[in-house]
């Protein structure tokens, strides 16, 4: 009788995966991810939006950009194939990667680069980001697959950044779609393992496999190396109330959420019929409170350290996003290699010294205000925690409660006593070093910050960007311009359907590699 | 009655004006500044300003309400400073959405609201009368967020019964449109129920101890007759405007419920408007809901006529 080896074999093998003993490799499947979203896209142009929610769909799914980071949160090429910074500084040449198709199907070059680094640039078409590269003098072809990106003085690491960066996206888009539709993004077309299938206004985003991406050889790596598109479609869908997003989940009609409510994170964490991730990333938001110049109060230094010595940063991070985040007074994110214990340590709790800098400044319990907006809790609520410390050093606030678009108002105008206000991070300080720049709203200057962010154009040396953004967070410390009261972590709910999900360190997860079983 | 009517729909295109100005004034008074929420949080001096410049946003008020003005005497509502589509297309790609969530809405409401109301008039001061209006006591009450949420925990989440969120239309696929909509429908339908009942019911009661009433029933008219052509017909004026009022409040009021429901109606572009300060959509979106609001309530002014018989046009 012939033994059924082949039938045994598959036994074995099908016994294995379901005991668990080992994993089933990913497939490419026919299955859909989906995933709960608090707010609707709103705009398909990367180049023209700074919502955060427009990076989060589309900045690492449909679109690429030049570069990218790895998983130790280095810039490393992701269309580029190399590159190299001329001796003066004053030169990035890319060599991008060859054969890479748009979803159109066209094959990308340099012209499409130097288009897409273009339109982000001009002042007429988009003009969201063109002053991040307004170091860059010409960007232009050096071959059919090589462009050279001049620059008006040495700035290759800002550059650098702000081609690899998420927020404030150059994506890189085909000039030929772009041309052909007036150059609006009416479908958008990019590189990415995803392309573009539709958008349901407030209800959902629905991208598709691209079957004919072209993947990076090179070994994964955070946002960069080879991607596997394995879920046929990316369903992004939108859901406004927490609680509807967290339902959602349990009943099986998503299967990742992001952006919960931080009041239910640690419960949430307990339960088994989801992963919770809740930790800090590397391009964070921080909540700090902007300090009106034009009061003169605010305007004395003593006052100023006197406000931010008062501040139990832990409990205004437990009042505010329940301890999901990470309390700090640094302008330099925890996550970034600059980012020193040390100096942390230089802005304690310390109401007694408080105290007596209060006394020293004559002040006599004249009334501040504070602003914040109730339509994001944590900025209103590390008001209310923060009135009530001040309080207790004897600064008497009141709180003023207006929306986000009159906070933005006031900021803009620098109309406030102390603005409870939130930014989002960026995987390089540079970003928020302008706050303390002199193009900041609130109408503090310092000559010796603009010398030192001049100074950090001038070189590319890591050890020596993070010695100058340390003097610039010492100056920080020593001026208290604002004050920082914490960065808040990143989270996520993902239900045990999903295979191999990878948060990644970035506030944009990475939505490819990872499947949705059965 | 044929001069009303004229005189009325003339009287329209001032009052439309008059919203329009009133709109375009009260969204440029609020404060906040779109340029602002466009760039966000990061936004520098150059970019402010360049973007200003780009929107028209610096150029006086009164060119900025002209343009507008001008603009809508052609039937273009201009582009969202936002998305930089077309307002009239955000707001027809979302109004068959919240049309049929408001009709059956008010669908639902009718149906349980004005037999109730009129059992429990008929049932004065009895324990029916107690439970029906203790009932609608609690429709008024409850918030209707809470009970959006509640009906989703049960029906979708616990007994998956129905889907939780979304929107499909009853014209792509009826059945699937239908589980939909009941939810969202019930959720809103609660309170008009609440309010339209004890209109009814007080309204009925008024009616039902007018003399002529007595007389009828003196007379021998069958209860049915009496209630449904008699009463009903009479005590109806009153119910039409509670009516009226609704449905103004259902075409653009629904925001809390679109946003349960990830519905993607007109009450939550308002809203999301609103917030972004989107000038031109909340201008269009507030002009079209004035539309329809004066609109239905000429049509109901019309309908005052056969049900009231106090009422003429002629005179």
């Amino acid at each position: 009788m012939k033994k059924p080896i082949l039938g045994n074999v598959f036994l074995l093998i099908t016994l294995l995966f379901a005991f668990g003993g080992i994993d089933p490799p990913l497939a490419i499947g026919s299955g859909s991810l989906r995933v709960a979203i608090p707010t609707d896209l709103t705009n398909l142009d990367l180049h023209k939006t700074t919502a955060q929610i427009d990076n989060w769909l589309l900045g690492s799914t449909v679109y690429e950009k030049l570069f990218s980071y790895d998983q130790n949160l280095n810039i490393k090429p992701q269309l580029a194939e190399k590159y190299t910074i001329s001796s003066d500084g004053l030169a990035i040449t890319i060599d991008l990667r060859k054969g890479v198709l748009f979803h159109d199907a066209t094959e990308m070059t340099a012209d499409d680069v130097k288009f897409s680094i273009e339109r982000v640039m001009s002042r007429e078409l988009p003009g969201v980001h063109n002053t991040n590269l307004e170091t860059v003098k010409a960007v232009k072809i050096s071959g059919p697959y090589q462009v050279t990106i001049e620059l008006k003085e040495p700035a290759a690491n800002i550059v650098m950044f702000y081609l690899a960066t998420t927020a404030g996206s150059t994506a890189i888009m085909s000039k030929k779609a772009l041309e052909a539709s007036g150059n609006k993004v009416v479908q958008p077309i990019g590189t990415g393992p995803y392309k573009f299938s539709s958008w349901e206004k407030d209800s959902k985003v629905t991208l598709e496999r691209f079957d004919k991406y072209t993947k990076d050889k090179r070994t994964l790596s955070g946002d960069t190396g080879t991607k596997s598109a394995y879920s046929q479609k990316i369903v992004f869908m939108v859901m406004k109330e927490p609680t509807t997003r967290i339902m959602a989940l349990e009943r099986g009609d998503v299967d990742l959420v992001g952006f919960l409510p931080y009041h239910q994170i640690e419960e949430l964490m307990k339960r088994k019929d989801m992963t919770v991730y809740s930790e800090l990333a590397a391009d964070t938001r921080f909540n700090l409170f902007f300090l009106g110049f034009k009061n003169p109060w605010l305007a004395k230094k003593d006052f100023r350290k006197a406000l931010a010595l008062a501040l139990d940063r832990d409990d205004i991070t437990k009042a505010a996003v329940w301890g999901q985040g990470a309390p700090s007074f640094s302008i330099i994110l925890p996550l970034h290699s600059a980012y020193s214990k040390e100096l942390e340590k230089m802005m304690p709790y310390d109401p007694e010294k408080a105290k007596q800098l209060i006394k020293s400044t004559g002040y006599n319990g004249e009334s501040l205000t504070i602003t914040a907006s109730k339509n994001y809790s944590q900025m209103y609520d590390q008001a209310v925690a923060a009135q009530a410390m001040w309080a207790a050093v004897g600064i008497n606030c009141k709180i003023e409660v207006v929306d986000w678009a009159t906070v933005l108002e006031r900021w803009k105008k620098g109309e406030h006593d102390i603005l409870s206000f939130a930014m989002i991070g960026r995987t390089e300080p540079w970003a928020q070093t302008m706050a303390m720049s002199d193009k900041n709203f609130y109408g503090y200057k310092n000559q010796k910050v603009d010398d030192l962010r001049q100074s950090l154009l001038k070189t590319t040396d890591q050890e020596e960007i993070n010695k100058i953004y340390r003097m610039i967070q010492s100056v920080q410390i020593e001026d208290v311009p604002f004050l920082i009261n914490f960065y808040i972590n990143t989270n996520y709910a993902v239900s045990p359907k999903l295979k191999n999900f990878d948060k990644f360190d970035l506030f944009i997860p990475r939505w490819w590699n990872m499947e949705v079983g059965s | 009655m044929y001069k009303y009517f004229v005189r009325r729909i003339i009287w329209i295109i001032p009052t439309l004006w008059l919203a329009s100005t009133l709109v375009f004034a009260m969204v440029h008074i609020m404060p906040g500044d779109p340029v602002m929420v466009i760039l966000g949080s990061s936004a520098g001096a150059d970019q402010v300003d360049l973007m200003r410049h780009k929107l028209g946003l610096d150029q006086p008020i009164f060119v900025q309400y002209s343009n507008w003005l001008c603009r809508i005497v052609q039937g273009d509502l201009g582009n969202s400073i936002i998305t930089d589509q077309s307002v009239i297309g955000m707001i027809l790609d979302r109004l068959p959405t919240t049309m049929t969530i408001a009709a059956a809405a008010l669908l639902l409401s009718l149906c349980l609201s004005i037999p109730a109301g009129i059992i429990a008039s008929l049932r004065h001061n009895t324990y029916i009368d107690y439970i029906f209006m203790g009932i609608a006591a609690l429709g008024v009450s409850l918030p209707s967020f809470w009970l959006a949420l509640l009906l989703i925990l049960l029906f979708s989440v616990k007994l998956k019964m129905l889907p939780m969120v979304g929107f499909i239309s009853i014209f792509e696929s009826f059945g699937q449109g239908v589980e939909y909509l009941i939810l969202p429908a019930i959720s809103l339908a609660l309170v008009m129920i609440a309010m339209t009942a004890r209109m009814t019911r007080s309204s009925m009661l008024e009616v039902l101890r007018e003399d002529f009433i007595t007389t009828a029933v003196a007379k021998g008219t069958p209860q049915r007759l009496v209630v449904l052509k008699h009463a009903l017909k009479n005590a109806f004026a009153p119910i039409l405007t509670v009516i009226g009022f609704q449905i103004g409040f259902l075409l653009g009021g629904t925001v809390v419920i679109e946003d349960v429901y990830s519905i993607p109606g007109v009450g939550k572009l308002i809203f999301q408007a609103i917030a972004s300060r989107d000038y031109p959509v909340v201008q269009g979106c507030l002009l079209m809901v004035t539309f329809i609001n004066v609109i239905i309530n000429t049509m109901i002014d019309f309908a005052y006529a056969y049900f009231d018989p106090k009422v003429s046009y002629g005179r």
